[in-house]
């Protein structure tokens, strides 16, 4: 895994509302850097409002691969500042920062003052209003991209791609305005400039909740039955379309109870099935899943982790499904759980999540969040890799012989028939059952059907991929899913600052692996734990699941706001004297 | 949808003024209204135009004597006043302009409201205050005009939006 | 009796609705609050109950004891609400996607149980907090959303009036948020009667539904006088096209509910187990 690279970026915000086009023009720049053969990583934040709301882009390019936000704007560049206290928490500026403000969007806000940034003029809308057709957004495009030494042709390449099928006079229009913001760059000072970009492997620019659903595809996915809920929709509607083209089935279920029980449906039938929601739908399929885990039909939920508790804060990511996602089916319910640590990885992640759960006939939650599912990144091509879901299925018994479902094996694992195999005929059951599947309250049945299916998935080689370790030293930093970007550029610094520690990101959450674990963590002293949630659920887990060798300290907070590579580094040096 | 005035309702000049008054009353409630919803959805200069609009309104409303009781049934709410619910009305990227084109179409109603009455009412002091009032509403019609006509139309592209609803409004 | 009167405006908070300009929502809050003035309620002792959507956003823009509850429960807060405080007027609020869908259930159950309460459905065929899906009264043909497959869903749009009928529900009328007066006067109509009040408003989408800006041109003021028989008013519903507004059907049921009186003591109780 390639590492991430602080000092070779630039972070941008672009803010404005109600038709001033910050996203168009942070989503064509994004598509530019992707030309270009910049890495990048999009994110937003924006008022409630459907339409004319306030938003502001946050953007952060860079010659190397970016997995984290950083912990200031080198830019900050507003259309106008229409409520942009909603977000000036997520927008941190130091004296090294520059806003760009257009004057005639009145006095900029005291919050963005404070932080000692150097301001400068520039009148978007009014140069606008000079080129027919030109826009705001456009002037700010240009003058950005000069400002950082971003290359004009991209931006232009890209202007006609999406512009010129459209009005010929628009895309004129678009490019003098980008040009005319350009030429006024040089009138904004200085501000820190990119590297080359490093041309190489092919690159793709991908949300994280469109490789989740490209994930589930590759992973052999063949019906999804989906109810929308922020902010897990796009997934959703990335299958809707896609799962057809491969000869998949899709339809839009009545509800989360609806979706996930239909899944477990499809299942039955032999379809690799999945569904994907957020932590208000994943309390309502908690009862499907237990039932999905009991009749070891397997079923694959991603969740794309918001705000909570209850409604909570739809629109801003979390890390605080984990509890219920570990523990919430009722019984002793063990199942799979894994969590995606980049955008990039949350392709992977989704695939392996329908492998394993075909390979173990079991449940498995993938929790993601809003951080990645609705940000866009500029990664490198993802390699193919071989996991495919893949049933360890029954076929007919020999003359004389009982086929029996829930057969006690070695592995775990009983052969499941597809519906349409002669001779395996079964009732799934979310009643405990003997090994033919009859219902059954004795201990011994029910002794032998949980022993098997905590065996099943305990027992199973999940390699290298339970969790990213890299680095060394005796310090340990154990985190999981979004916040793993972060924490690797804070090791990457604090390395540079002479304070040694180790990064282990858990992707698979549950089952544990106290082995590899304890192999990870040979040597270590101290242990940082990083996650985004109120309770330190993380922490919690990893204290009462795990045996480690020293009491952890913990950094957390509960969302909105990211955790930032800068703190954690802060608080590596001051663990490291 | 417009019904013809139930003109049996409004028996004597009080009555007709006390409809004026009402409808005024309400055109500022309305316009205010209309002042909020701009503001949220960050569009301040048709923000302040419809609080303009508002206060003119009020203006004009405390022209006529106070209201004491019910106001009269014969009134019809949603026929004459500015609806902030009508999506032909207003788009969220409107300009001020619009905003007085709005208001100029609403006052020609006006005078249509009061003309009506001026002729057909069988009540010879409805007809005459009526008379009075449809030629009060065309002064602000000429007002109207002249204030909407101080900005510049809108460019032909007023409407267009290239920034996508925004998915995350989400609860 | 309220020796004060309160006005539309009191029923109103100072909280900015965020809903895009020209939403009907916009003028179904200002005929609910004409409901509660008209028929001199006061602010303290109404409550508006709501699930998750646009049009559940409602809750907050009222100057009640209200509750934003979750997706498609609402009802069942409603009800539960009016069951133990009977004393206070229910309206419960939402748009179709929260009430048809993942509320259907509720909704037919509610309908047959017959509380006390009233229910407006703010119906703009589309799922709009979410960006688009269809909902279940989307036409089957509609397929201008990133969800529906080319062609529309091809099910059936769900008939939420037949089917309140069909469960039981004691009021059943229609409305076009575009004539907000007399939509409040049904709304108040639908208060005063006697238990489960059924509103269904058509309130156009302008932003996912931008056609639905024809319906102005299309409704119409239901031809008949509502009807007391409920056969009647099930093949009245089952065989017009969408379009007619009002009060479609008026029952006789009595509503769902035993007045809260206390007639044994814990000492009765305990005498039960006693020896």
């Amino acid at each position: 895994m390639t590492t991430s690279s602080g000092s070779g970026s630039v972070s941008i915000a672009m803010c404005g509302s109600g038709g001033a086009g910050v996203m168009t023009a942070a989503n064509m720049f994004i598509d530019a850097a992707a030309e270009a053969g910049f890495y990048a990583l999009f994110g937003r934040s924006s008022g409630p409002q459907i339409r004319g709301g306030e938003a502001a882009a946050l953007l952060r390019v860079g010659s190397e691969p970016i997995t984290s936000v950083d912990d200031t704007y080198q830019i900050l560049l507003a259309i106008d500042w229409q409520n942009v206290n909603r977000f000036a928490a997520e927008l941190p500026l130091n004296k090294d920062s520059l806003i760009i403000a257009d004057p005639s969007a009145g006095d900029i806000p005291e919050v963005l003052l404070k932080s000692g940034a150097r301001v400068v003029q520039l009148p978007m809308k009014d140069l606008a209003k000079e080129i027919p057709g030109g826009r705001p957004n456009m002037i700010a495009l240009g003058a950005v991209a000069a400002l950082i030494n971003f290359p004009i042709e991209p931006l232009t390449e890209v202007l006609g791609k999406s512009l010129k099928k459209k009005r010929a006079d628009a895309y004129e229009a678009s490019v003098a305005a980008v040009k005319k913001g350009a030429e006024l760059a040089p009138t904004l000072g200085a501000c820190r400039k990119l590297g080359p970009a490093k041309r190489g492997a092919a690159r793709w620019t991908i949300s994280g909740n469109h490789a989740a659903g490209l994930g589930a595809i590759r992973g052999g996915i063949k019906f999804c039955a989906a109810y929308p809920i922020t902010p897990a929709t796009e997934v959703l509607e990335y299958l809707s379309s896609a799962l057809p083209k491969v000869g998949g089935v899709f339809v839009q279920a009545e509800d989360e109870l609806a979706s996930v029980n239909m899944c477990i449906g499809g299942s039955y039938g032999g379809e690799p099935s999945i569904t994907a929601t957020a932590g208000p739908g994943l309390a309502l399929m908690i009862e499907g899943l237990g039932l999905s885990m009991a009749s070891e039909t397997p079923v694959v939920v991603v969740d794309v982790q918001r705000g909570g508790p209850s409604t909570g804060i739809p629109t801003k990511s979390e890390q605080s499904d984990l509890n219920i996602a570990v523990y919430g089916l009722h019984g002793d319910a063990p199942h799979l759980v894994v969590a995606p640590d980049s955008i990039g990885d949350c392709l992977f992640t989704t695939q392996w999540g329908v492998h394993l759960a075909e390979a173990m006939q079991s449940p498995c939650i993938v929790l993601s969040d809003q951080s990645l599912g609705q940000s866009r990144a500029i990664i490198d091509a993802p390699a193919d890799v071989a996991f495919v879901g893949k049933r360890v299925t029954a076929q007919t018994p020999a003359e004389g012989e009982v086929f029996k479902r829930y057969a006690v094996t070695n592995s775990g694992v009983s052969p499941m028939p597809i519906p349409g195999t002669p001779g395996c005929q079964y009732t799934a059951d979310g009643l405990e059952h003997a090994e033919n599947g009859n219902p059954s309250s004795q201990e011994s049945d029910h002794a032998k059907q949980l022993d098997k299916r905590l065996r099943k998935l305990t027992t199973h080689d999940y390699g290298s991929h339970w969790a990213t370790v890299e680095g060394e030293g005796e310090i340990a930093v154990i985190t999981w899913g979004s916040c793993t970007g972060a924490v690797r550029e804070a090791v990457e610094r604090a390395r540079a600052d002479g304070v040694k520690a180790r990064m282990i990101s858990t992707r698979l959450i549950y089952p544990t692996r106290p082995e590899q674990m304890a192999e990870a963590l040979k040597g270590v002293k101290k242990i940082l734990v990083v996650e985004q949630s109120h309770q330190a659920q993380f922490n919690r887990y990893l204290r009462g699941e795990y045996d480690l060798p020293a009491k952890p300290e913990v950094l957390n907070r509960a969302g909105p706001l990211p955790i930032r590579p800068g703190e954690v580094h802060a608080r590596l040096l001051s663990m490291g004297k | 949808m417009s019904k013809a005035p139930d003109f049996g309702a409004v028996k004597t000049s009080a009555d007709l003024l006390a409809i004026a008054r009402v409808m005024e009353e309400r055109a500022a409630e309305r316009y205010r209204e209309l002042a909020e919803a701009f503001e949220v959805s960050c569009n301040p200069d048709t923000s302040a135009a419809f609080l303009e609009l508002a206060e003119s309104e009020e203006r004009h409303a405390a022209d006529f004597p106070a209201l004491d009781g019910v106001p009269p049934v014969a009134a019809a709410w949603g026929e004459e006043d500015p609806e902030i619910a009508d999506p032909d009305a207003v788009h969220y990227l409107m300009y001020p302009w619009h905003a007085f084109d709005l208001a100029l179409r609403l006052e020609e109603r006006a005078v249509e409201f009061f003309s009506f009455f001026a002729e057909g009412s069988p009540y010879a002091e409805v007809r005459t205050q009526a008379a009075r009032l449809a030629e009060r509403e065309l002064e602000h019609v000429a007002h109207m005009k002249a204030r909407r006509d101080l900005l510049p139309e809108p460019p032909a592209d007023w409407d267009e939006d290239l920034d996508p609803p925004n998915w995350e409004a989400g609860d | 009796m309220n020796a004060v009167t309160y006005s539309a405006k009191d029923f109103k908070t100072e909280v900015k609705p965020v809903w895009c300009p020209g939403c009907g929502d916009y003028a179904v809050l200002s005929s609910i609050t004409k409901a509660f003035a008209d028929l001199g309620l006061a602010p303290h002792q109404t409550s508006v109950v709501s699930g998750i959507g646009c049009s559940s956003r409602i809750p907050a823009y009222t100057n009640t004891y209200g509750f934003h509850s979750i997706h498609g429960r609402a009802l069942a807060v409603g009800q539960g609400l009016k069951l133990a405080r009977p004393d206070l007027t229910v309206l419960v609020a939402g748009g179709d996607g929260d009430g048809f869908s993942i509320g259907g259930n509720h909704f037919m159950h509610a309908c047959r149980r017959n509380v006390d309460l009233t229910y407006v459905v703010m119906d703009n065929r589309v799922y709009g907090m979410t960006k688009g899906q269809p909902s279940p009264t989307t036409e089957a043909d509609w397929d201008a959303s990133a969800m529906a497959p080319p062609g529309g869903t091809g099910m059936t749009p769900f008939h939420p009036l037949a089917i309140a009928l069909a469960a039981g529900a004691n009021f059943v009328a229609r409305c076009f948020s575009g004539d907000p007066n007399g939509t409040a006067e049904v709304i108040a109509e639908a208060i005063k009667h006697p238990g489960f009040s059924f509103v269904a408003v058509m309130s156009p989408c302008i932003t996912f539904r931008e056609e639905q800006r024809e319906w102005k041109n299309m409704v119409r003021p239901a031809g008949v006088e509502a009807t007391t028989d409920a056969a009647q008013a099930a093949r009245r519903l089952m065989t017009d096209d969408g379009m007619n507004m009002g009060v479609l059907y008026r029952g006789n049921r009595v509503s769902y509910g035993k007045e809260k009186k206390a007639t044994a003591s814990f000492a009765d109780l305990e005498a039960e187990f006693a020896i």
